[in-house]
This record gives C-alpha cells, structure tokens and sequence, in this order.
C-alpha cells in the first residue's frame, strides 16, 4: 500500500547496527540526523521492537553476524535494511574469501546500498527514506 | 634456541618479568612471530622514555605463564596474540567467572546499544545495581588487518592502515609512514612535518569533539550534545578548505604530504578553528559549576595510581602522571611549546575536565604551527628500498600508538600493532567494579576506549 509507505515516511525509526570497522560511517548518520538538512522525521532508536528499519554500518564478521540476525528477528513489519558504506556493501578493503566477513547481502536481505567511504550526510538519509517508502507489510 | 620449554624456563621468564617490574618499568608491547614450528615473543618495556627488551622462544602449541599478574597491562595483547597463534598464556590465579558470585545477578549489555560507541558485549554480576564483576566480551571488530597487510606494498597498506579506526586511522596512517621512512632513512622536509603535525592535532581535535558529544549523551544533555555538534560541523568546514574528505584520508604519502597547503588557506583554517575554543572553554566552566554534572561524575569510575600508572592517555593523566606521549614523536612538538595538561585524582569528572582542555591545547598546538610555518617543499621523492625494521612509538588522540613495522623492498613483511586501547582495556573490571550499573555507559565514555583501533 504505497499510501500508507507514503505516511510511514514522515516518521523513521531507525536501529542503528555499528557491526565493527571505523565507526565513521554512524558518526556521519549521527551527523546527518544532527545537521540542517531538508529531510526530517527520522530519529534513532535503543530498542529494536520499537524500529522501521536497520541500518547497518562497518563490517560484518561471524560475531557481529549473529547478533545482527537477532536484532532483525525483533523489528516488527513492515521493516527495511540499509547497509551504509564501502564496508558493509562490498567489504572493501578488508574483505578476501578466508577472512570470515560478510556482506550485508549475505546476512539479510537489504533493500538500500549506501556506497562511499564515507558515504554523505545527504545520501543517507535519502536512502532511508527511499527504503521505507518501498517497503511491503510482509517479507522485506 | 630453546628445544623444549619446561618449568624451569617459565620461571626464568617469571623471573625476569618481577625484575623490571621492581625496576619500575611498564610493559608497552608484547609481540609475536611464528617462524619454523616456534612462537617467538618479544617483551618490550619502558621507563622513563628508554626502552628495553628481551625475547622468549616457545615451541608450537606450548604453554607460557601469563604475564598479567606482574605486568595486568598486558592482558589484551595476550589475549590477541592467544587467539592468532599456537600458544596459551597461564595464569596461577583463578579468574572467576561473574555469575557464580552467590546472591548476584547477571546483567548484559551489548553488543548494539545507542550509548555503546561500538560493539563489545559486556557481563555484568550486580548485587543491589552495584557491580561485582565484569567480563568484557570483544571480536566485534575484528578484520585482520595486521595479517591482510602482510605481503602488501606500502600504498595499500596506507589506505588499510587510515581506515583502522575513525577516531586514530590518521595517526595510525602517520605512524606507519614514519616507520617506512626510518627504515628508508627519508628526510621529510620541515614544512611537511609541520604540516602532518597540524593534520595530527586536527585529528586528535576531531577525536575529542566526538568523544565529548558521546558524554553529553550519557548524560542526557541533549542541548550540549547540540551545541558540540555544530562544533564538529565548523571543524569540517575547516577541513573542507584542505581535504575533500574528512577522515583526512589520502593526505598522507611516504615522503611527505601530497599538497601544498599555502599561507593563506592555513590562516583561513586556523581562524575557523579557534572559533571552537570560546566555546569549549564555555562548555567546560558551565560543567564544572554544575553540581549535578560535578559531584555525580567525581564520584564514579574512579582509578586508583597503581593502575593509572600502568595505563595511557587521559586515564593515566587524570591520575598526576605526566605521560608525554607527543615527547618521543617524530614530528616537530619540541619546537612549540606547551603544557600537558594533569589532574590529581581519576574519575569521570576529572577525565572529561582534560577531554577539554586536550581539545584546547590541539587548537593551541595547530596557532603555533601555523604561525611558524616555513616556505619549502611538501615532498621529498625518494626511493624505498631498503630491509629493515623499526618500533616507533607516536602519539594518538586517546593516549600512545605503538606499531612495529618490517620492510622489504617495498613490501610489508610485518605489522604489529598496539593501541591505547590494548593497554588500558585490560583494566576495565577494575574501574567498574564497585560502581552502579547504571553509571558504566558514562565511565566507559569516559576511558576513551577505540576497540576497531585495539581489535584491528
């Protein structure tokens, strides 16, 4: 029902997963939320049960894997997945096939890639806010 | 070479362990290297600004007495050098686990959390909300870097090395760089020096903006937590002038820096920095006569002198120990002049008092620069070809960045690093203990912890 995906949009709860890396991609999304930008209504939350969607930033390694699923498992539907940054998207500079990281791709099924090192202030919010007005009540 | 590790050898190791110990030396490094079926450790300690140091060879798969309870600095370097080679570390005493306390309850919190700046999973046994114990579960973090840089030219290892950490990956980055041009024995010019030292205090400054808006935070003092944001926005409109990228990344080159930053754009830069002092300084005399802010943190997450006195940074300061850390750096801090900052007692209060005025004295540090800067180049071509390898130990924003690096032809053969985090995480049981559960998100904030930096 993209009417009501519409109205979602004006209210974003946001779970934000800092799986492991730099760290600089969720001080950019705190910069984001703190700064003068044209897209408001999306705010940050402690408790997954009360969230729209997932961002997820920074590596996912075996450790950080599992705990994410959880945390997916909690958020009610309708829910979306955003992987913010070069790590979580492609693995970027760290990632080769012995090292036991994961994309967000792998994990979960993602409906916004954020790509950059570090991705901008603008483009995460955008890539929010386009995840949940595309998002079905049920699935992802 | 020793064939067979026994018992006598450990408590030859032991031995030597207590000897600097009551010479008053402090454990910095504990390094490993796996060469034809043995574990090589090496043990560097230091006092005074002298550093000595000895190895120990270990067959695969030995044991080795731990050396945490002369030196309990050494617990996360142990732990991450357990979990990467064939060896285990043996401690005598038992460490309890927190849950079998009788009458306590377990608490977790973790690994995800708004007031937790990255991922640790912490246990806590609580007895009427104080905490009795703490188990710290970390590997979040971890990539590997130090084994993905191994075998890589310096470039890459460059890039890797800048995106460890978002707080210390520039003097991560820096501090390799010096390494590289040790072994090479690469003259910066004056200039470039006095400008990675500008970018260095521009890192540190940005650290400590970040780490302020994360204690705001814990206290809930939104307003603040504001009011520092829009300091870390006009810190950013200061880069832009330098670097389309606010890490700072791709500045830095073995050699130099890869611009010439002119006279004017460095006044501009200067000028929109030090907008940030007046309100720092404001922030800081408003906190210190608020009594809610004042007595609440003066009370928690104390650290007595003789663990401060193993540890680095602001915890170690906070507690009348004057650790230089920008003395043994290779850039030019002799040249300008300053003082470092010490408080009396360690707790929470005193340690966000010098987050202040560390801030202040980078925007102190990067006038003088400035005002000093000489005309010359930025870059120094030369070739880098040479074997070798070399310890540096160079300041970061939270304390002293210790990374042994080995070259050859141009190639990384090894790289070890150890982070403030990796001394003073080992002491974290200690300083929550006795606390109130609902205290430890704003005493963690407090110790500056960088776990993608210490986990790698």
């Amino acid at each position: 029902m993209k009417w009501l995906n519409k109205i979602r949009t004006r209210s974003i709860s946001v779970f934000v997963v800092q799986a492991g890396g730099c760290r600089d991609c969720a001080l950019q999304f705190s910069m984001a939320l703190s700064g003068n930008s044209g897209i408001k209504g999306i705010t940050v939350t402690g408790n997954p049960k009360h969230a729209d969607c997932l961002l997820i930033c920074g590596c996912i390694n075996e450790k950080s894997r599992e705990k994410i699923l959880e945390i997916y498992e909690k958020i009610p539907y309708p829910k979306a997945v955003i992987a913010a940054g070069a790590c979580t998207c492609s693995g970027s500079l760290f990632r080769r096939a012995d090292n036991g990281l994961y994309t967000a791709e792998e994990v979960l099924p993602v409906n916004s890639w954020i790509r950059g090192c570090t991705p901008g202030t603008t483009e995460m919010l955008e890539a929010i806010r386009r995840a949940m007005e595309n998002v079905r009540d049920t699935g992802h | 070479m020793i064939r067979f590790w026994n018992e006598k050898h450990g408590r030859n190791l032991i031995s030597k362990l207590v000897n600097y110990k009551f010479m008053d030396y402090r454990l910095i490094f504990l390094k490993a290297a796996y060469m034809e079926g043995r574990v090589k450790l090496k043990y560097i300690f230091e006092k005074d600004g002298f550093t000595e140091s000895f190895d120990v060879d270990i067959p695969e798969n030995g044991t080795v007495p731990s050396a945490t309870e002369i030196f309990p600095e050494g617990a996360q370097m142990e732990s991450e050098i357990a979990d990467t080679y064939p060896l285990r570390f043996v401690s005598q005493k038992k460490v309890s686990n927190p849950e079998e306390k009788q009458g306590n309850s377990l608490v977790e919190w973790g690994p995800f959390h708004p007031l937790l700046q990255e991922p640790v999973l912490f246990s806590f046994s609580v007895k009427d909300g104080i905490i009795g114990g703490v188990n710290a579960e970390t590997g979040y973090n971890r990539r590997g870097i130090e084994s993905l840089c191994a075998g890589e030219k310096i470039p890459y290892v460059l890039d890797m090395l800048e995106r460890i950490s978002s707080i210390n990956g520039f003097s991560a980055g820096l501090a390799f760089l010096i390494a590289v041009e040790e072994i090479n024995r690469i003259a910066v010019p004056a200039k470039a020096n006095l400008l990675r030292l500008i970018l260095n205090e521009m890192s540190f400054l940005r650290a400590n903006l970040y780490s302020l808006s994360h204690i705001t935070r814990c206290l809930g003092l939104l307003s603040d937590n504001s009011e520092i944001f829009k300091l870390i926005s006009l810190y950013y409109e200061a880069v832009s002038l330098i670097s389309e990228d606010r890490q700072l990344k791709g500045i830095l080159v073995p050699g130099g820096i890869n611009r010439d930053i002119d006279t004017e754009t460095l006044l501009r830069l200067n000028v929109v920095l030090q907008e940030t002092a007046n309100a720092l300084a404001s922030i800081r005399d408003r906190w210190s006569k608020t009594p809610f802010i004042a007595e609440r943190m003066s009370a928690i997450g104390k650290i007595d002198k003789e663990a401060a006195r193993a540890m680095t940074g602001r915890p170690a300061r906070s507690a009348g120990f004057c650790e230089d850390t920008r003395k043994f750096s290779h850039l030019p801090y002799h040249i300008l002049s300053y003082k470092l900052p010490v408080t009396d007692e360690s707790n929470c209060f005193t340690r966000t008092m010098l987050m202040f005025e560390d801030a202040l004295l980078s925007l102190s540090l990067i006038d003088q620069a400035v005002e000093i800067m000489p005309e010359g180049e930025v870059y120094i071509a030369d070739g880098i070809k040479n074997k070798g390898e070399v310890l540096v130990r160079e300041p970061e924003a939270f304390g002293e960045l210790v990374m042994y690096v080995a070259l050859e032809d141009g190639i990384v053969t090894d790289l070890k690093i150890r982070n403030s985090s990796s001394l003073n995480f080992s002491f974290i049981s200690r300083v929550l203990k006795g606390n109130e559960v609902n205290d430890a998100p704003l005493i963690i904030a407090t110790l500056d912890y960088d776990f993608s930096g210490m986990e790698k």
